[in-house]
């Protein structure tokens, strides 16, 4: 068996492997019922047409181009510089007649309020006593608590709840 | 015709552009009316698309690299052409892409453009239900009898994904002309 030969001498012609599926879809092609005319027509001398219809349209654009498009564009400078200047004399004419101008006091309470109501502000209870002094507060202890409170309560009450003798507190300060 | 690559360069020239373009036109127009006629299906559609695709060939020539051959550059910007206009006309019409390829059948059936019988109006069905790839494919193989590696140029899809999808498209017409 050792001496027979490997090649069995067979041949095949020239690129007839790339050429394969191309052949095999021409068989497809022959053996399919899809019919090959799909009835679209023309209207006469059609094609005769194109070329001078393309030229039209071409040049057709190549005018507008040149023309309207630069007129256009002039007129937009134009309305541009005529707006600025319009603008420029608005706004001196304004600041000549009128002496106010917009400051805090201008916002509207509403919007204000709305504005806290609406945003999260993650303040602690320290932050807001420092940004908002009690003696600046334009009101009272009773504005709060119906029940008049005398001093000496107060004193008593400090005294029981931190322990502190308030007395004692007063003597260290004058002695 | 002229050489491609004289026809190119005197297309870039301006002072040969002009009568290079006339040969330009003359050379493709009967060729891609028809591939564009295959996408769009209405002659007035298609002639809007052809000289659009025309008229972008002109205005883009110097963008053109020669890196491809220009009938595949020119049959890229026909496809994309007549692409783009059924986007626009669908969405003109508020309609889904599926739904214009009904609309454009129904137009067909009393097209004074078109001459079909009973059995070419099932075949235009049957392609009409194809993906808009292996439609484009398929009427490139089967109607124009485009080469593969030329399909694939125009497209830009791998010579076996063209294979596959025009096999599928075969076989989905095939079964549509027999079940209906």
């Amino acid at each position: 068996m050792k001496i027979l030969p490997k090649n069995s001498g067979f041949k095949v012609p020239n690129n007839y492997f790339e050429k394969l599926p191309e052949r095999v879809n021409d068989k497809i092609n022959q053996n399919t019922f899809i019919p090959k005319n799909q009835g679209f027509t023309v209207p006469n001398d059609y094609f005769k047409s194109v070329y001078e219809n393309v030229v039209t349209k071409i040049s057709a654009a190549e005018e507008v181009k040149i023309v309207k498009l630069n007129l256009s564009k002039r007129k937009y400078y134009l309305a541009i510089a005529v707006v600025a200047v319009l603008l420029f004399f608005a706004s001196i004419i304004s600041n000549l007649t009128t002496s106010t101008t917009l400051s805090f006091q201008d916002i509207a309470n509403s919007e204000i309020e709305n504005y806290f109501n609406k945003t999260d502000f993650n303040f602690s209870t320290y932050d807001l006593a420092q940004m908002l002094p009690i003696e600046d507060m334009e009101i009272e202890v009773t504005d709060i608590i119906d029940t008049k409170i005398n001093e000496e309560q107060i004193i008593n009450y400090l005294e029981s709840s931190t322990g502190i003798d308030i007395q004692e507190l007063y003597k260290e300060d004058y002695e | 015709m002229v050489a491609e690559e004289i026809l190119v360069r005197q297309l870039k020239q301006k002072d040969s552009q002009a009568k290079a373009f006339e040969v330009l036109v003359d050379a493709y127009k009967v060729r891609l009316y028809w591939h564009i006629r295959k996408i769009v299906l209405d002659h007035n559609d298609a002639d809007d698309v052809l000289q659009n695709t025309f008229i972008k060939v002109y205005k883009n020539i110097h963008n053109f690299k020669e890196d491809s051959k220009l009938f595949s550059w020119i049959y890229r910007i026909a496809t994309n052409e007549a692409l783009t206009f059924l986007k626009s006309k669908s969405k003109l019409l508020g309609v889904t892409s599926e739904e214009l390829q009904s609309l454009l059948l129904e137009n067909l059936e009393s097209d004074v453009y078109f001459e079909g019988d009973e059995i070419q109006l099932k075949l235009q069905n049957a392609i009409a239900i194809l993906p808009e790839k292996q439609r484009l494919v398929f009427n490139m193989k089967y109607f124009d009898e485009l080469k593969y590696n030329e399909i694939s140029e125009i497209l830009g899809t791998s010579v076996g994904g063209l294979k596959a999808s025009y096999h599928q498209a075969v076989k989905k017409v095939e079964h549509f002309l027999k079940n209906n």
